[in-house]
């Protein structure tokens, strides 16, 4: 089956390398303090992603410094939302990670794109939170996640600076507290989503925006393995391999699907989305 | 019979696509409380938001006060005791950038710290303006602004 892929630009994909990664505290359901990730088999998952994305995915890889005590700097998805040479700042909501924020603020203005920051008491957590889907005939827009990490204020500050529509979705499980662990926009125009990290308010959101051909819904077992996690480079996606079915879904659905070993990210609550940020 | 505690809250975003504005009205329905739509703009463009102003009414101030706990993340938080703002009509019978004409009128409007009652007429379709020699709010028909009059912009400063 041909795919149709809707973006002609050149992917470059901001990476962090997890020189500092650990589970020093935990801000979600995944993370404990007594489950301790192994540093060295975290770091070869990391090698593995980023070798996929480049060599098999076809993207570029940027990679921006690691810095000590700021374990959750790897998942770069969370710096910042990025369009068009603009990038809006995440305002995280907890003290661990805020330490993060003058880290990405450097990193985008040090190479080149405009930068906004939101309000202090406006949380806001980057493309974790902010995803475009388009597809070849509908217009841009932005699937919203917000209440358990990012404020519903930030959504019309976002949409503000890039002029795009942001729809608003509550996410209402604690285990799916950024939308980019339950919704994943593909560049070819589908939609992979969780049902049951929404409410029926934004199932029905996301159903009356996407055609129905387009969306794949995933199952609670896959979600749980961070099936919608995944990374979405043209035709290639590259996600955890324990996400089974749905990587038959896609393979079905004439993708080419590159399966990963990230299990110690996941002991932080980030998979391969997480651990990305779409730049250009 | 009972009086209604009442609050006045405003939102504003892509409210409608987002069905943000229903999920907050359907919270107030769900505590057997009621509202009153005071005043909605909905944007004429897909990236344009939608503002609105609704007065909450409740039997209970408990209930009111949970009403309002539920629908704060949604992004609904009572209007501040601001004052009102106002600019200078452009030229006679023309309203400046943020003026709007009145489909339901506040109770009152505050100025400099206080809160000037308004009389509750039957007519729709009036402007607020200020008169700032007699220190006293007018309403007016648009047809009726003169240049330069001052004029009610925003919801800001109104006590529904």
């Amino acid at each position: 089956m041909t795919r149709n892929v809707t973006s002609t630009q050149q992917p470059t994909i901001l990476m962090c390398p997890p020189d500092y990664f650990t589970v020093s505290y935990a801000i979600n359901p995944w993370m404990s303090v007594d489950r301790p990730c192994d540093v060295g088999l975290a770091k070869q998952q990391w090698l593995t992603l980023r070798d996929t994305l480049r060599e098999k995915a076809g993207a570029d890889i940027l990679e921006m410094p690691a810095v000590p005590d700021l374990p959750d700097l790897v998942f770069t998805a969370n710096a910042a939302f990025v369009y068009q040479r603009l990038a809006v700042i995440a305002r995280y909501k907890y003290p661990e990670r805020q330490g993060e924020e003058p880290y990405a603020e450097a990193w985008f203005r040090e190479n080149g794109y405009a930068v906004h920051t939101l309000p202090r008491h406006t949380p806001f957590e980057g493309a974790g939170d902010a995803l475009i889907w388009k597809d070849e005939t509908h217009e841009p827009r932005v699937f919203a996640g917000y209440r358990t990490r990012t404020d519903i204020a930030a959504h019309s500050l976002l949409s503000s600076q890039v002029g795009l529509p942001v729809l608003s979705l509550e996410l209402v499980d604690p285990r799916f507290y950024h939308v980019d662990v339950c919704l994943c926009p593909l560049e070819t125009g589908d939609l992979i989503y969780y049902p049951g990290a929404f409410d029926e308010y934004g199932r029905t959101v996301i159903e009356a925006n996407v055609p129905a051909h387009r969306l794949i819904p995933v199952s609670a077992e896959d979600a749980a393995m961070f099936a919608c996690n995944a990374v979405s480079v043209g035709d290639a996606v590259v996600l955890n391999q324990a996400a089974t079915g749905l990587i038959e879904l896609l393979k079905a659905r004439g993708l080419r699907v590159f399966p990963v070993d990230l299990s110690e990210f996941i002991k932080a609550g980030g998979s391969a989305k997480c651990l990305t940020l779409r730049v250009a | 019979m009972t009086p209604l505690m009442t609050t006045t809250v405003r939102l504003s975003g892509h409210l409608i696509d987002s069905l943000t504005l229903t999920k907050v009205i359907d919270i107030i329905l769900a505590h057997d409380a009621d509202y009153r739509l005071n005043h909605i703009e909905i944007g004429s463009r897909k990236k344009d938001f939608t503002d609105v102003v609704l007065t909450i009414q409740s039997a209970d101030d408990r209930q009111l006060q949970k009403i309002l706990e539920e629908i704060a993340p949604h992004g609904a938080h009572p209007l501040a005791e601001e004052n009102a703002n106002w600019l200078p009509a452009p030229a006679d019978a023309c309203l400046p950038a943020g003026g709007f004409i009145f489909k339901h009128l506040p109770t009152a409007v505050r100025i400099a710290g206080q809160s000037i009652p308004l009389l509750q007429q039957e007519e729709d379709g009036l402007v607020l303006v200020l008169d700032e020699a007699a220190k006293a709010v007018r309403l007016k028909y648009r047809s009726e602004v003169q240049a330069g009059e001052p004029v009610l912009v925003g919801h800001q400063g109104l006590v529904w």
